[in-house]
């Protein structure tokens, strides 16, 4: 290793401090700088070099399939680079405890092994490593000065050692903070941009599934057609005493502001687990009073982090979730803080939803813009006349008589709000038309009602067993207060579900094996982690990685005459028992071994200032004698050889006292 | 002079010390050429003009009492200049062999790369060989023929490169290079009233040459260390920007002249640290490089050095 002592173990502590895995950092550092105290080396050719590097590749995809199988994307790549420097410490390894000081590229390169380069290129790994370290650090992505300033210091000491001559270390460190401080701003002002920006476009930054419990931006008044994604979001087990479709609730809404629900004042509540829990642990949380929970859902859902949950109507109590904490709102949207990836919870549902707030005067507002068309369509149905059992019916039959699904859609006609020219003109929509013109129809009626986002699953997996709920899945719909509680109305045309799924492309099937696969791997994992199997694939992973270090070092010595290079290795020449090497060997643990090209007159000469090297000259002439001259030592000179190269150890012990 | 009592390494460092007295500052280079002068090989010396190639070459045959002829090269200049031509003499009515210059012991080939590539290869022969082949004739040369050619840089005006075959016959090429500012003031006084080449002379004789000769030969070299030779010059084949690598006729060069190395040092054996000395001198003329890599500025000499701190040194 060719960096300054302790830089690749400070690189390696820093990556074990950002990403707070200080075990595995320290015993990296540990294993990377301890050849500078241990003479013992392994003698590796470059054959050897490319089976340790075709073992970190080995691992590399087997730790990229587990954590993209249990994370997700983008956190898998993420972990992944996180991880990188540890993946590849076995090849760095390799190349600190060997004899070699350098590999060939042909080891880390596939291209290179079939076709040789003319003049071989060597690469020593420390510096690589050591960059690796640092920017695995970076994937820890910890926001903080803390990163800014290791980082700096850490790159500025290898930059400092190796500044040109002709620069006083004060000048350098002078520049060098100058850089690091402009590059500290630098970096400032690009967040202070991003966060400008995000303000100024949200929706740029707007995300897939996601839901927010604030405010719902609908697609009415956008001309074209709507598109939503194959990706399957949840699965749903359910009882068989609930029917298809199931209504699930993900968030709900009280105004309505030309083509944006908004949910007015809808603070969140903290919830606390029953019977408290333990952070982490698998825990329940009630929602409300109901006595006995009729039904069960069981729900897995991929999520990026922190989301709000997709329950269905009348949920009363939600086991088996192990969440860091959950919060609900007045209008039943309920959150969690949970890391990105696959999780899963049961929903037991009751018969009523005490839960919920009872209406208030915002759940019969009717915005000015919609009014009128509102009015018309109320007037001519006549529904200030009718009882709210009666409203209902009406509405929906209305809708399901009058008005077609499409989600492609022209530009209104004659001035009219899109909802109103939905009414009125084209009849013709998606969801979000229907529950929002449902809405403010009910509202007219004198029935409080809310406008309701979530997933209507009804699609059964064979695969699975269970419904499976895709993106495109995502449906809006009508919460009214009917009789003192709150119902799911939902007028969208049953055809809707059909129609959005003649839109599939060719290779869906294989996108839900892939899912499945995914699914069914990460919740073995889970249940495997749960019987404290801890991480469970590790159990396959530990004989595969034995199995191929065993088959990289078979066969492979431990060479403690490390420092004697390739003299004395299957070499038949004569000489080789010249006690001499035994001089080398503990002048190598001394800290001064002959280098491999480096003849012994030389090696010699150049250390010559050392305590007992002056002595050696008169044994290196008899072992060169020993060695080279085809007449050999005469039995008198043999003994003399040997006898005075044992004193010379004697008077030289490896701890100088 | 007692001949018998005088051992080689004396009579090398007698000679050398004659050559002192002329050309200062050029041990390492007088002890090389020396080697190649006792073990039988040619040695060519290129250097910028003005750095005492050819006071060197005729100091050395100087000290030596040998016979010793230069012959300047120049473009014009044409075999028969160098090896000899058959007259036809009226008096007895037949062709009578003039020899040339090549017919001497010790040959100063001045300026080689200046003639041409067909008078430069006249002397293939005589160098490998030892003869000369004139109109169907073999003449046999000297004992001790011995070729000293001194050539500027090939990039130079006025010059031919030698062919490869004809750098393979010179067992060594060495450069002697500016001497340091102390040695050039040196010089000029050295020269204020005469040369100093005019001052010496020959401090051993011909047997004297012979005897050395000799003991060369008798010089042990190991297995181990003909091998290590032998990966040496093999490494130079396998370089990447190397069109044309050393061959066996490197090897023998490498082995002969670092026996004449060892006696130089009264030493009865080669050391590994004979051939490493030698190998920069003996290996780079011979490679031919590729053109792209003079001008990334990789040297023969360059790549000499690589392989001699990659190829373990026994030890």
């Amino acid at each position: 290793m060719n960096t300054p002592p302790f830089l690749l173990a400070a690189a390696a502590l820093f990556w074990g401090a950002q990403t707070g895995n200080w075990l595995v950092a320290a015993a990296s550092a540990a294993l990377l700088e301890a050849p500078r105290y241990v003479a013992r080396r392994w003698h590796l050719e470059t054959a050897e070099f490319i089976r340790v590097a075709d073992f970190c590749t080995v691992l590399l995809f087997a730790i990229a399939v587990y954590l993209y199988f249990t994370f997700g994307n983008p956190r898998a790549v993420t972990l992944l680079f996180q991880w990188m420097p540890v993946i590849v410490l076995p090849l760095a390894l390799a190349q600190a405890w060997s004899t070699a000081r350098a590999l060939d590229l042909s080891v880390l390169f596939w291209s290179l092994r079939r076709n040789p380069m003319r003049r071989a290129i060597k690469l020593n790994l420390a510096y690589p490593a050591f960059a690796l370290w640092l920017l695995a650090a970076s994937a820890a992505n910890r926001q903080d000065a803390a990163f800014y300033l290791g980082l700096t210091l850490l790159t500025a000491w290898p930059l400092l050692l190796a500044r040109p001559r002709s620069y006083a270390a004060p000048i350098a460190a002078g520049m060098l903070l100058a850089a690091a401080l402009a590059g500290f701003g630098g970096q400032l002002g690009l967040h202070r941009l991003q966060q400008w920006l995000e303000a100024a476009v949200p929706e740029w930054m707007a995300g897939g599934a996601r839901t927010d419990p604030y405010r719902s931006t609908t697609g009415i008044g956008t001309i074209g057609d709507l598109k939503l994604s194959q990706r399957i979001v949840l699965r749903v087990e359910a009882d068989p005493a609930v029917s298809a479709p199931i209504l699930l609730h993900r968030a709900s809404y009280d105004d309505y502001l030309g083509g944006t629900w908004v949910a007015r004042d809808a603070r969140f509540a903290q919830l606390a687990p029953v019977g408290g829990a333990t952070l982490g642990s698998t825990s329940a949380w009630k929602l409300n009073d109901t006595r006995e929970p009729v039904l069960q859902v069981t729900l897995h859902e991929d999520s990026d982090g922190n989301p709000v949950l997709s329950l269905p109507a009348n949920t009363a109590r939600i086991e088996g979730l192990a969440a860091i904490e959950m919060k609900m709102n007045a209008l039943g949207a309920v959150q969690i803080e949970h890391k990105p990836g696959l999780f899963s919870y049961r929903a037991q549902v009751g018969s009523s939803n005490s839960a919920y707030g009872p209406p208030t005067p915002r759940d019969l507002g009717i915005p000015k813009a919609e009014a009128a068309a509102v009015a018309l369509i109320a007037n001519e149905l006549g529904l200030a006349a009718l009882t709210p059992a009666q409203v209902l019916a009406t509405v929906k039959q209305f809708f399901t008589d009058r008005f077609e699904y499409s989600t492609w859609l022209g530009k209104p006609a004659g001035g009219r709000t899109p909802l109103s020219g939905f009414l009125l003109a084209t009849r013709a929509g998606h969801c979000e038309y229907f529950a929002s013109a449902t809405v403010l129809l009910l509202r007219a009626a004198g029935i409080p009602a809310r406008y309701a986002t979530g997933f209507s699953a009804q699609e059964w997996s064979k695969l699975d067993h269970a419904y499976v709920v895709r993106e495109r899945h995502a449906h809006a719909w009508v919460r009214a207060w009917v009789g003192g509680a709150w119902r799911d109305v939902d007028t969208t045309p049953p055809t809707w579900f059909a129609a959005e799924a003649a839109g599939s492309p060719w290779w869906s099937p294989l996108a839900d094996v892939w899912s499945w696969a995914r699914f069914s791997l990460s919740a073995w994992s889970a249940r495997a982690g749960e019987r404290g199997w801890s991480g469970g694939l590790i159990w396959v992973a530990l004989p595969l990685l034995a199995w191929l270090a065993w088959r990289t070092l078979r066969g492979r010595r431990a060479d403690t005459a490390a420092a004697t290079g390739e003299a004395g290795l299957n070499r038949p020449w004569p000489g080789q028992d010249s006690e001499f090497y035994l001089i080398e060997r503990r002048m190598a643990q001394l800290g001064h071994p002959r280098q491999n090209a480096e003849a012994v007159t030389e090696w010699l000469a150049r250390i010559a200032a050392q305590p007992g090297a002056a002595a050696l000259q008169r044994l290196a002439r008899l072992h060169y004698r020993h060695r080279f001259d085809p007449a050999g030592l005469s039995a008198a000179e043999r003994e003399t050889l040997r006898t005075e190269a044992l004193s010379w150890l004697a008077q030289h012990p490896l701890k100088s006292t | 002079m007692n001949q018998m009592a005088t051992s080689p390494q004396e009579l090398l460092q007698r000679i050398a010390a004659n050559i002192e007295q002329v050309i200062s500052g050029q041990a390492a280079a007088v002890r090389k050429i020396l080697a190649a002068f006792i073990s039988g090989g040619h040695v060519l010396l290129e250097d910028n003009p003005g750095t005492g190639k050819t006071t060197l070459a005729k100091a050395l045959a100087r000290s030596i009492g040998a016979e010793f002829k230069r012959a300047q090269f120049t473009p014009d200049l044409l075999p028969s200049d160098i090896l000899g031509v058959s007259v036809f003499n009226p008096g007895d009515q037949s062709f009578h062999f003039h020899p040339g210059p090549v017919f001497t012991q010790i040959l100063l080939a001045d300026e080689i790369n200046r003639a041409s590539p067909r008078t430069q290869s006249a002397l293939l022969e005589a160098m490998a060989e030892g003869q000369v082949s004139v109109e169907g004739q073999t003449h046999a040369l000297s004992e001790l023929f011995f070729v000293i050619a001194t050539q500027n840089p090939v990039e130079f005006r006025g010059t031919y490169p030698l062919p490869e075959a004809q750098m393979d016959r010179f067992a060594l090429r060495l450069s002697l290079g500016y001497v340091a500012p102390e040695a050039e003031v040196e010089i000029l006084s050295a020269q204020e009233i005469a040369h100093p080449l005019t001052r010496i002379s020959a401090c051993i004789s011909v047997p004297d040459v012979l005897m050395l000769k000799q003991r060369v030969k008798a010089v042990r070299a190991s297995a181990e260390l003909k091998r290590y030779a032998v990966d040496l010059v093999r490494a130079t084949r396998g370089a990447a920007p190397v069109l044309l690598g050393a061959g066996p006729r490197a090897s023998l060069a490498l082995i002969h002249t670092a026996q004449a190395l060892a006696l130089a040092d009264g030493e009865e054996f080669v050391r590994p640290e004979h051939i490493r000395e030698i190998a920069v001198p003996v290996l780079a003329h011979r490679l031919a490089l590729a053109q792209e890599a003079k001008f990334s500025g990789i040297t023969a000499q360059g790549i000499v050095e690589d392989i001699l701190k990659t190829i373990p040194v026994p030890a």
